[in-house]
C-alpha cells in the first residue's frame, strides 16, 4: 500500500519541521545553509591533475579528465549535500539526526506507537572547468528519500535535483542544499 | 617460547596504543550504542527497542529494532512491504 505523504489521515507531512508535539516529545529541524556559486581562485600552478587529486580526496571518483576540465561523481561519503539537523525528544531521550542519514526513525505518536522510517540517498555529479587560475564549478546532486511507517505503509518516494546555490524541501519538511565543500577545498 | 611471549606483549601494547589513539568520541558513542542495543535485545520488549530508537534514531541497528518492534506487535498488523534498509542507489537516476 502506498500513500502520498501529504495524504489525509497522515499526521506527519511536516512532522519533522513543525516542532510537532507527540505524547512524549517533540521534533524540530534546523535547515542547512545554502552555499552560493562563484568562480574559484585557484592557487598558482594548480592544474587539472591537482584538482582531480583534491576531488578524489573528497571521496569522489573521476569519470573524465582533460587539460582544462575534470568530471567526477560520488555518493554520500563525499559530504557534498547538507540536509540540516533534526532534533527529537522521545521517551525522555533527546537525539540529533543529520538529514542526510541513510536511515533514521522518527516517533509521530507514542500511544498508539507510531514511527516513520526515513531512508535517504544522493548521487553527485561534478564538473570543474579550469581557465588559468580560475575554476568554474558545476555541481548537480540527485537527492532521494522514501518513507515507511512502523506498520509497513509506504509513502510516495521523492527525487529532486539541486545545484549550487539551490535547495529543495521534501514533503516531510527536510531541506537539502549543497555544502559548498568543493569550493572550500579548491580555494 | 620467549620470542612468542615477546611478540604477544608487543601485539598487546600495539593494540592498546591503537585503541588509545582512536577518536574517543566515536569509540564511546559506538560502545554506548552497542550497550543500549545489547540491553534492548536481552529485554526483547517494546520499551527496550523504543529506548534504543529514541537514543539512536539513525543508529546501526535501526532496521533490526524496527523489525523487532513489528515482531512484538507494537504497530498492530503490519502491511507487507519492501525490505527496510535496502540500498537506494539503484533508485537514483
Amino acid at each position: 500500500m502506498r500513500k502520498q505523504l501529504l495524504g489525509v489521515g497522515f499526521v506527519a507531512a511536516a512532522f519533522l519541521v513543525s516542532g510537532c508535539v507527540m505524547g512524549s516529545g517533540t521534533t524540530s529541524f534546523s535547515p542547512p545553509r545554502v552555499a552560493g556559486s562563484t568562480p574559484i581562485r585557484l592557487a598558482a600552478g594548480t592544474d587539472s591533475a591537482a584538482v582531480a587529486a583534491q576531488l578524489q580526496g573528497l571521496g569522489l571518483t573521476i569519470t573524465r579528465q582533460g587539460a582544462s576540465f575534470v568530471e567526477a561523481t560520488g555518493g554520500g561519503e563525499s559530504k557534498l549535500v547538507d540536509c540540516g539537523t533534526l532534533r527529537q525528544s522521545a521517551f525522555g531521550n533527546r537525539s540529533e539526526i543529520p538529514g542526510t542519514a541513510q536511515i533514521s526513525t522518527f516517533y509521530t505518536s507514542d500511544e498508539p506507537l507510531e514511527i516513520i522510517v526515513r531512508e535517504f540517498a544522493y548521487r553527485s555529479v561534478v564538473r570543474i572547468d579550469i581557465d588559468g587560475q580560475t575554476a568554474m564549478l558545476n555541481e548537480t546532486h540527485r537527492v532521494a528519500a522514501r518513507w515507511q511507517t512502523g506498520d509497513g505503509q509506504e509513502f510516495a518516494p521523492e527525487q529532486h535535483t539541486i545545484g549550487l546555490g539551490e535547495s529543495v524541501i521534501f514533503a516531510d519538511g527536510i531541506e537539502c542544499a549543497t555544502t559548498g565543500r568543493i569550493s572550500q577545498t579548491l580555494r | 617460547m620467549a620470542k612468542l611471549s615477546k611478540w604477544a606483549v608487543f601485539t598487546r601494547a600495539f593494540l592498546m596504543a591503537l585503541i588509545a589513539a582512536s577518536p574517543a568520541r566515536v569509540g564511546s558513542q559506538s560502545s554506548a550504542e552497542d550497550q543500549v542495543w545489547s540491553e534492548a535485545q536481552a529485554a526483547n520488549t517494546t520499551e527496550g527497542y523504543n529506548t534504543y530508537l529514541s537514543l539512536h534514531p539513525d543508529g546501526a541497528h535501526v532496521v533490526e529494532a524496527v523489525r523487532a518492534l513489528r515482531s512484538l506487535g507494537a504497530f498492530g498488523n503490519v502491511t507487507p512491504s519492501r525490505g527496510l534498509g535496502e540500498s537506494m542507489e539503484g533508485d537514483l537516476y
